[in-house]
């Protein structure tokens, strides 16, 4: 094996491993890092667009602010929809009795996403998130700057063209992720708010974040919504909920090719095995992370393998 | 007061060096500050390679301090063709095409250079395309009188 070949690959799994520690050992640090990560990599380009006016820091400060308040606002509603929740009677459900068994177990997680996700603490992740961001999103070309310190001027330009590449497929995936968010998002609450007005918003987020596992995503997205709006509506609201999701289905089928035609595609094989590994080991959040990270490391892969099919290195 | 003054017209020599080079002359102070965010600086030993014919260009470079030797290959090996000091650049090709280097450049000595990458040229015209404008307007300047005074070589062959 080559020099380069041999210290890229012991990089990457240095950094891999070091991710996955972290993850397993600090789920919620992690998590929010990994989030300001993707708002600088997606809302980076946005923010220097808005730069050319000259109100630099005027224009970071107010876009971590709203951040913030969004954040907040869907936090909040989030702690009080599973709230209520965990006080629910779900005894009248029409399958009640096929999910009897299920039921207190339900409510016990229920309970415990309410107890375990204080207020206090929830506050503090929603200060540190936009802090963070702030802090990524002013200092990046600093970041990125002392991180290509560490490169041997040997493979400078090869890992700069293969950073630019990875860089340029990533942008478009994640835009792509955020077209395919916001669609399922809308038509989610739209579907919905007419019947829960307070917690349509907080619900079609919750739905268009969940649609990005495959498989899973649909049919969890399917349960919650058809037992959350029984709740608030009875039997209407079993049938709001499976139309709502199906439409949302329907309109992530048509998205999906448009948002996604410029990022590169993995292979569904590999994404049943990525949700799979991930699942097991990181739980719901590993799900929600499998398909990125794959994306990620594909396209380091490929193209590395571009970078050293030109380079002598 | 005075240290104010001086903090605000104070030389800064990275900024002289962009003023002074061919590529960069005519743009702005701000915007000379602006383009130092886009820029990476590499330090190169005597005799290392910067750049390697045959290999996928992705950047421009511009001698910050130091010399360095440009050579191509012949029958005979590599032939050295040119010296390029402070001040002037080598690469500026990759930084608009897709095109593998015509020439290996080697430092002479110890040479600091400044990198201009093309995703940098590509980030500039979304955020600053005036200042991207200027710079490539220096580059196809540059690469046409190139192409000029190797047709009036041809010509004279």
């Amino acid at each position: 094996m080559k020099g380069f070949q041999r210290n890229i690959i012991i990089a990457l799994s240095v950094i891999f491993g070091a991710f996955l520690w972290l993850l397993h050992s600090f789920p919620a640090v992690t998590t929010l890092i990994i989030l300001s990560f993707a708002t600088v990599y997606v809302a980076g380009e946005f923010v220097e667009r808005i730069q050319r006016k000259e109100v630099r820091f005027f224009v970071i400060v107010v876009f971590c602010l709203s951040l913030y308040l969004l954040m907040a606002a869907f936090i909040l509603s989030l702690t009080g929809l599973v709230h209520r929740l965990s006080t629910a009677d779900f005894s009248q459900f029409p399958y009640a009795s096929t999910i009897e068994n299920y039921l207190p177990k339900l409510k016990e997680r229920i309970n415990l996403v309410a107890v375990t996700a204080p207020l206090a603490e929830v506050s503090v992740y929603s200060i540190i998130y936009p802090v963070l961001t702030f802090f990524l999103l002013k200092e990046s070309t600093r970041i990125r700057k002392g991180l290509m310190w560490f490169v041997p001027n040997r493979y400078f330009e090869a890992v700069l063209n293969l950073s630019y590449h990875v860089n340029k497929r990533l942008k478009a995936y994640f835009r792509g992720l955020l077209v395919q968010i916001a669609a399922y998002s809308i038509v989610c609450t739209l579907g919905t708010i007419w019947l829960v007005p307070k917690y349509a918003p907080v619900l079609g987020l919750v739905a268009g974040i969940a649609n990005l596992i495959p498989f899973f995503g649909t049919v969890f997205n399917y349960l919650v919504f058809v037992l959350v709006l029984f709740f608030f509506a009875g039997k209407t609201g079993i049938i709001t909920g499976v139309v709502t999701v199906s439409a949302a289905q329907f309109v992530d089928m048509i998205v999906y090719p448009v948002a996604f035609s410029r990022a590169l595609s993995v292979p569904s094989g590999l994404i049943i095995i990525a949700v799979l590994l991930w699942g097991k080991f990181f739980g719901t959040l590993g799900m929600l992370l499998s398909v990125p990270f794959t994306a990620l490391m594909q396209a380091i892969f490929v193209e590395f393998g571009r970078t050293l099919k030109h380079y002598r290195i | 007061m005075s240290v104010l003054w001086r903090y605000i017209f104070r030389k800064r020599p990275e900024l002289e060096i962009l003023k002074e080079s061919l590529i960069f002359e005519g743009l702005s102070r701000g915007e000379l500050e602006r383009l130092l965010d886009y820029l990476y600086e590499r330090d190169y030993g005597k005799g290392e390679e910067i750049i390697r014919f045959g290999e996928p260009g992705y950047a421009l470079y511009l001698v910050k301090s130091g010399c360095v030797s440009v050579e191509i290959p012949t029958d005979g090996g590599m032939v050295e063709v040119d010296t390029i000091g402070p001040g002037e650049f080598f690469g500026e090709i990759a930084v608009v095409a897709e095109a593998p280097r015509t020439a290996t450049v080697r430092a002479k000595e110890d040479t600091s250079v400044f990198v201009f990458t093309r995703s940098a040229l590509e980030d500039l015209m979304e955020t600053h395309p005036r200042t991207a404008a200027k710079i490539l307007y220096k580059i196809a300047g540059i690469i046409a009188q190139r192409l000029a005074k190797l047709n009036e070589q041809l010509k004279e062959k």
